[in-house]
């Protein structure tokens, strides 16, 4: 799991690269650290690079709206992870841009 | 050049001689003559041992105290270096010619004393002196360098020998090849001139299909062993793509027939086992004919008729087949084994040899350490090439063999230690991969060779091995490819995706996901589950799974685990939380899945898609 981070006057943007699964908790520690720096602001996660969310990696993302205090906008989901996330209604808890 | 001035001491004990030499001498104006006479052996010689210095000394075989070649022989004791003219009287030639044959320079005729003959003789016996005393210098320091030489080539050949050692499979590998490959290796080597031109090897062709070879080289000695290096650097080069034997040889002889000088070439056995098809295939180029051994220890020479490498670029090689199943074994030898010589110098012979190896055959292949110590009671030693016996059986353990088919029939299971070939087993010829745990494999469970044997695909791995490999990732993009059809994929792979990891962490790590609430908890988390895949109790836990095809076109996917369980459908039923950072797993599978039931107090869920 790789992330970059893109920011500017408008909020962050959080570029994901790889599957955000089981074994992306030690990792996703650090994009929680880094957007408790910039509270209140527009939060976007890309996940154009992403192939694969598991549920774990979706409790990461609610974990992230959680702590940003905001509504978290998720950009250019895969169609397996679109699917998943109107399985599990997180559609209605993100933003979702396609 | 003689120096112009010469001292002499002449050893003469008759008194009328003595002068007259002297006398004849003291006539010569150049060289200029200083003689100091003696008259008796031990005088002469307390002259040389206190110091005199002479260029050449005039010695009387026959003098008081010493008679004949003796005196001779102590004149030149007392001075290795000193030029010796002998006097003789002319009645007895033979003494004369025997004391030139013993060391003395020249001789002198009592009565033939003329100015210009002794002259002559002194001259002659310095100079042939120095020139056989320059000789022996020479002489001493060629063969000083030579001994240097020797021992430097002794060293280099020590070290070549352990280079070509160094070429032979360890017997760490020979431990993974029993382990992982179920296949037992006995091997002997020895090397007849220091280094030698026989090599056997063994090589991975994939995680089921062993390569074996033993080839020996014409000759032995340094230019032997080089081509060894040659053939073994190739081969190395070709490495797991030897599938095919022949077409292998086929390689190897169109690169040795132009890198080998002519007359040297290779005789050559080459072959692949396949444990899981239990088969041996093999081409061969005039190797001795090896010995299988079939489980019932029935056994048949291998026939290895074909070109040896390295003759002809016209050389075509053949592959043939034998069965291989658990228990049969292959032995393999060098041609030392036959052609060494017994008593009444005749050559042991395939027949005997492979009488002796009948008798020393047991189920776990030929006892190579029984035979070889045989073999060297009956034949006569030491040997004039090189020796090689290898023994090879497909052993019957529960690890290697137990999941893979017992019919021809049946499903082909990939088992290995080898995370890397997980996605190989999953593909076909295979119908799953087996991981061969801290306990082999008897705790695998009969769930993945049943599905296996429906035509399904079965996975069974360490929960450690089944998180290293992401093993949702590798199954979802097997079952794909292997079911294909028009399937909702997505629900496949969240189906697969959330049942393993929920078996990993849950089941298998016992790993509690309420932690997964806060950034806090989460590290909390992580470090539960670093400390779980660090723990063997947890961490060798077999997490299963098994993909079925059902009549209706459906999949019916089940995953195992060997957990503490839990109460499947209070979970199910549980109204679900908005914003919840866990436990939407299940929630999810039964939104993607068809059906889900939950057997065995929640160690098992089967889900339809």
């Amino acid at each position: 799991m790789n992330f970059q981070y893109d920011e500017d006057s408008s909020g962050i943007t959080v570029r994901m690269t790889g599957d955000l699964n089981f074994s992306a908790n030690g990792e996703f520690r650090q994009v929680l650290e880094r957007l408790a720096t910039a509270k209140g602001r527009q939060v976007t996660f890309d996940l154009a690079g992403v192939p694969h969310i598991d549920s774990v990696g979706l409790g990461l993302l609610y974990i992230a709206k959680e702590e940003s205090s905001g509504r978290i906008r998720l950009k250019s989901p895969q169609n397996s992870i679109m699917k998943m996330l109107e399985l599990t209604e997180a559609d209605a808890d993100f933003d979702i841009v396609r | 050049m003689l120096p112009a001035r010469l001292r002499v001491l002449l050893v003469e004990d008759d008194t009328v001689s003595a002068r007259i030499i002297m006398r004849t001498l003291e006539r010569v104006p150049t060289p200029s003559f200083q003689v100091v006479h003696e008259g008796t052996l031990v005088e002469a010689l307390s002259q040389l041992n206190t110091g005199g210095r002479f260029d050449v000394a005039i010695l009387d075989l026959n003098l008081p105290d010493s008679l004949g070649i003796q005196t001779l022989a102590q004149l030149q004791v007392a001075d290795p270096d000193l030029p010796i003219v002998v006097m003789t009287g002319d009645s007895d030639p033979a003494v004369a010619e025997l004391a030139l044959e013993v060391g003395a320079q020249d001789y002198l005729i009592k009565g033939e004393t003329s100015e210009r003959t002794i002259t002559r003789c002194i001259r002659y016996a310095i100079t042939r002196k120095h020139a056989d005393l320059d000789r022996k210098a020479i002489s001493d320091r060629l063969n000083d360098s030579l001994a240097a030489e020797n021992k430097r080539l002794d060293e280099e050949s020590a070290l070549a020998r352990a280079m070509q050692f160094g070429l032979l499979p360890t017997l760490e590998k020979m431990g993974q090849y029993r382990q992982a490959r179920g296949l037992a290796v006995e091997s002997f080597f020895e090397p007849s001139s220091d280094i030698g031109g026989d090599l056997w090897g063994c090589a991975e062709a994939d995680a089921l299909r062993t390569i074996f070879f033993m080839f020996d080289f014409s000759g032995h000695g340094v230019g032997a062993a080089l081509n060894v290096f040659r053939l073994h650097a190739l081969m190395s080069q070709l490495g797991g793509q030897i599938i095919d034997p022949a077409a292998t040889l086929s390689r190897l002889n169109d690169m040795l027939v132009g890198l080998l000088p002519r007359g040297q070439y290779a005789t050559v056995f080459l072959a692949v086992i396949d444990t899981a098809a239990a088969t041996l295939t093999w081409s061969a180029g005039g190797a001795p004919p090896p010995v299988l051994f079939a489980a019932d220890g029935s056994h048949k020479m291998l026939d290895t008729k074909g070109k040896p490498l390295g003759i002809s670029l016209s050389a075509h090689y053949t592959n043939r087949v034998a069965d291989f199943p658990g228990g049969s074994s292959l032995f393999l030898y060098s041609d030392a084994m036959t052609e060494s010589v017994v008593g009444g110098g005749k050559m042991l012979g395939e027949e005997r040899l492979v009488s002796m190896v009948k008798k020393l055959h047991t189920p776990a292949g030929t006892d190579i350490q029984g035979l070889i110590a045989r073999f060297y009671d009956t034949v006569k030693t030491p040997l004039d090439d090189d020796l090689t016996a290898v023994s090879i059986c497909h052993i019957a353990t529960a690890a290697a063999t137990q999941p893979v088919h017992t019919q021809s029939s049946a499903p082909l299971l990939l088992t290995s230690r080898r995370l890397e070939v997980v996605d190989v087993g999953l593909a076909p010829p295979y119908s799953g991969f087996i991981e061969i745990g801290a306990d082999g494999v008897s705790d695998v469970g009969l769930a993945c060779l049943d599905a296996a044997e429906q035509g399904g695909l079965c996975l069974s791995l360490s929960v450690a091995g089944a998180w290293a490999c992401c093993a949702a990732n590798l199954l979802a993009t097997a079952v794909s490819r292997r079911f294909g059809g028009n399937r909702d994929w997505a629900a496949v792979e969240h189906c697969l995706s959330e049942a393993i990891t929920n078996a990993m962490i849950h089941g298998g790590l016992g790993v509690d996901s309420s932690l997964r609430e806060t950034p806090e908890s989460l590290a909390e988390y992580a470090r539960s589950i670093q400390e779980g895949l660090s723990d063997p109790a947890r961490a060798t836990k077999r997490v299963e799974v098994t993909v079925v095809p059902l009549p209706r076109g459906d999949l019916q996917i089940t995953v195992y685990d060997r957990g503490e369980g839990y109460d499947f459908d209070a979970k199910m039923n549980r109204a679900a939380v908005p914003g919840a950072k866990h436990g939407r797993g299940l929630a999810l599978i039964r939104k993607a899945a068809k059906s889900v039931t939950s057997r065995d107090g929640g160690r098992t869920l089967a889900m339809t898609i």
